[in-house]
């Protein structure tokens, strides 16, 4: 099997991803941008698991999927209350650590 | 507890005790005075009951000497210092002075204090300063006797600039201070000196040192500075220790100063027993003195010029302290040519008979300065024999008695100090006798001119004097009384006595380093005698002559002779010659260099300097900071990217 039409896939999906978090301003929207990177790695796990034919690369994706749904329970969580605080979501405005 | 350890015990508790009362009194409650009062004549009367039981003890023990063992003091590796008390026949005559001469002007201060408000601070001082005095007499060691030697002079400066309020007061002190460090240094190096060569500085441990075969080699081998032995550069480094703490050329300018305390403490500390520490520094090293004549001749030499010198300073000062202060000077002089003939009790006597009858004049003087309103000038003073007729007897008692008239006791010490100087033969015994005899007629003179100026005449001031109350004048009474008995104790073999006081002393020297005995003709003993005595009442006569008689001959002297009176006047400008050669330049080179270039320059540079150099660097970096995700994010991308191209291309 050849991996490479599906690594490119991933390796698009990173890109678009990486550079959404790097032009977006609203936090939601870098929060999907994050998750499209998540994603792309694990198209790559997988391919890589085909390629080998072996289960690891499957269940390690699997793991990933659960952490991905801890991590944006946890990261609304924070938007949320970024939000009541501030009242804006707007990631250029949160520069509190400006040096 | 052995009695000799109560002695400085009791006076440590005395000066706790009213310590923690001034403490309180700073915290504004009211203390009674007469408690401090209890307490402060408590701690030295029970020292001299402990003193005089220790005393007996001495005189009964075969050994001549007590020790007691407190503690290690300091033990570190090959060191080891033990805080060791050692009574013997010279200790006792110092414990006696110091505890029997210190209750009693303890007791004349308690009266004298009366009213100032930090009248237990006083205490508390005056207590801790007879404490550190008996440490330095009963130290077994150079640096037990060291650390009363600091201890003595932390008291005096607390005590001179007692009144701190005027700052003349607080500068007083800090010159005293200083001008002892200087003489501390020499006394340091003296010590350090003695260790390498002799490995111990215990006395007993240096006395058997120079008792062992290899002592003179040691002793006597080129110490490498100016060609000078061992033995002569050691005794020559702590006689610049001693010639700080009693005053005596090149040192002795902060004593005047000191006159700046209240009057109890320059009689306690300034004339009866701290400044004699130095003499009783070279008596209790005399053993260690025998082995080099040159230092005897410079304690000698130095001793007599300085006797000489401060004698003819006290003759024109007006000032009622300030005369006593330069008599003080004059008479340690002769101490130290008495210990300089290398007998150390010739020199203690003199300590003995000078702290009776200098405590008597400074109490006295105390009494007139206080019933006068503090006037301490004695232009403003006279006739006050009418007013004060017990202080004045007292007064004139001590005076003549200093001045050296028979048979009161400076007679009997001064005498034995020039007889002893001139039995010498050498030039600086002889350079010694001469200005000792001059410092006799200086003597003569400049105190009846204190007590002519004082009592006799009419009163020239506005105050209305009275005489003072009992304490005050029972006090001086004693010491007076004492000034003229306490001679009887060294009557020489010439005149018939059997000088008690000398060879109960000289037990402590061993036979190997006692001089030569004096050998000299009873014609010529009488002769010398006859001379210092008549010259004494000379100076006795012409101050009669001066300031009773004729009172306007001063004043056409010093119009006849202008300069000589100036100089006078001006204590030979040694103060100004300081100042101008060595305070100024140094405040110059401190404030020029060590301010301006070294402290403000290089260590405060190299300080801000570092601040200023992270400071720059920070705001320089400080930029990359911006404070938002996706600069942090990017740089990290660009940074995994060019790490996966360097690992993988």
């Amino acid at each position: 099997m050849d991996p490479r039409p599906y690594l490119t896939v991933a390796v698009l999906l990173f890109l678009l991803g990486a550079a959404g978090f790097l032009v977006r301003r609203n936090m939601l929207v870098l929060f999907l941008a994050v998750e499209l990177m998540l994603n792309a790695a694990g198209l790559a796990l997988i391919t890589f698991a085909r390629m080998h034919l072996s289960m690891d690369g499957e269940a390690l994706f699997f793991i990933m999927l659960a952490l991905a749904a801890a991590e944006s329970a946890v990261g609304l969580a924070m938007v949320i209350a970024i939000y009541r605080n501030r009242h804006t979501l707007n990631a250029d405005k949160l520069d509190d650590l400006r040096g | 507890m052995d009695a000799i350890t109560l002695i400085p015990l009791a006076l440590l508790a005395g000066a706790a005790l009213n310590g923690l009362l001034s403490l309180l009194s700073v915290r504004g409650r009211r203390i009674l005075e007469p408690l401090v009062a209890l307490i402060a004549i408590a701690a030295p009367v029970s020292a001299l009951a402990a003193a005089l039981h220790v005393f007996g003890d001495v005189s009964h023990l075969p050994s001549g000497r007590i020790e007691v063992e407190l503690f290690d003091w300091i033990a570190a590796g090959s060191v080891n210092i033990d805080m060791k008390l050692v009574a013997d026949n010279l200790t006792c005559v110092m414990l006696l002075v110091i505890t029997g001469i210190g209750s009693l002007i303890h007791i004349y201060a308690t009266a004298y204090m009366h009213g100032d408000e930090a009248y237990p601070r006083f205490f508390a001082c005056l207590n801790l300063f007879t404490f550190f005095m008996t440490m330095l007499v009963l130290g077994s060691s150079l640096p037990v006797l060291f650390l009363g030697w600091e201890g003595v002079g932390l008291c005096s400066y607390l005590l001179i600039g007692f009144w701190w309020k005027d700052a003349k007061n607080s500068a007083a002190g800090m010159k005293a201070f200083v001008v002892n460090r200087i003489g501390d240094a020499g006394f340091l190096l003296g010590m350090f000196l003695l260790w390498q060569t002799a490995g111990t500085l215990e006395f007993d441990g240096l006395r058997r040192f120079a008792e062992g075969a290899g002592a003179a080699a040691a002793f006597g081998a080129d110490s490498g500075v100016f060609g000078a032995s061992v033995a002569t550069l050691a005794c020559l480094l702590l006689f610049v220790g001693a010639t700080g703490k009693s005053a005596q050329i090149p040192l002795f300018v902060w004593l005047p100063d000191a006159m700046a305390g209240p009057t109890p403490v320059s009689a306690l500390i300034h004339a009866a027993t701290m400044v004699t520490a130095g003499v009783y520094l070279v008596a209790r090293l005399a053993f260690l003195f025998s082995f080099s004549a040159t230092a005897l001749a410079t304690v000698m030499v130095i001793g007599g010029a300085t006797c000489f010198f401060a004698g003819l300073m006290a003759v024109r000062q007006n000032d009622i302290k300030k005369v006593l202060a330069y008599s003080t000077i004059s008479q340690i002089g002769y101490m130290m040519i008495g210990v300089g003939t290398g007998w150390p009790n010739v020199g203690m006597f003199h300590v003995v008979t000078h702290a009776f009858f200098k405590a008597a004049l400074f109490l006295g003087a105390g009494s007139v300065i206080h019933a006068c309103h503090h006037e301490q000038d004695m232009r403003h003073m006279g006739g006050l024999i009418k007013k004060m007729p017990l202080t004045a007897i007292a007064m004139t008692l001590a005076a003549a008695a200093m001045a050296g008239v028979p048979p009161l006791a400076g007679f009997f010490s001064k005498d034995e100090v020039l007889w002893r100087a001139f039995a010498t033969g050498t030039d600086a015994g002889m350079f010694a006798w001469v200005c000792g005899m001059l410092g006799a007629a200086c003597t003569g003179f400049y105190m009846f001119r204190l007590i002519f100026m004082t009592f006799g005449g009419s009163y020239r001031g506005h105050a209305h004097p009275h005489e003072v109350p009992g304490r005050m004048w029972a006090t001086q009474g004693l010491l007076a009384l004492g000034s003229v008995g306490i001679g009887f104790l060294a009557v020489p073999h010439i005149l018939g006595g059997h000088d008690l006081f000398g060879s109960y002393v000289n037990q402590v020297l061993p036979l190997w380093a006692q001089p030569a005995p004096a050998h000299g003709e009873a014609a010529t003993e009488w002769l010398l005698m006859g001379t210092s005595t008549a010259l004494g009442l000379l100076g006795i006569a012409a101050a009669w002559l001066c300031y009773i008689r004729n009172p306007r001959l001063p004043d056409a002297c010093a119009r006849t002779f202008p300069r000589t009176a100036k100089v006078l006047e001006g204590k030979f400008f040694v103060d100004e010659a300081y100042d101008a050669g060595v305070v100024r330049p140094l405040e110059k080179a401190s404030q020029g260099f060590f301010h301006k270039l070294l402290d403000r320059g290089l260590i405060d540079g190299l300080v801000n300097g570092t601040a200023a150099l992270a400071q720059g660097m920070g705001s320089v970096l400080r930029h990359g900071q911006t404070g938002l995700v996706r600069t942090g994010i990017g740089l990290m991308l660009a940074a995994v990217a060019a790490l996966l191209l360097l690992l993988l291309g």
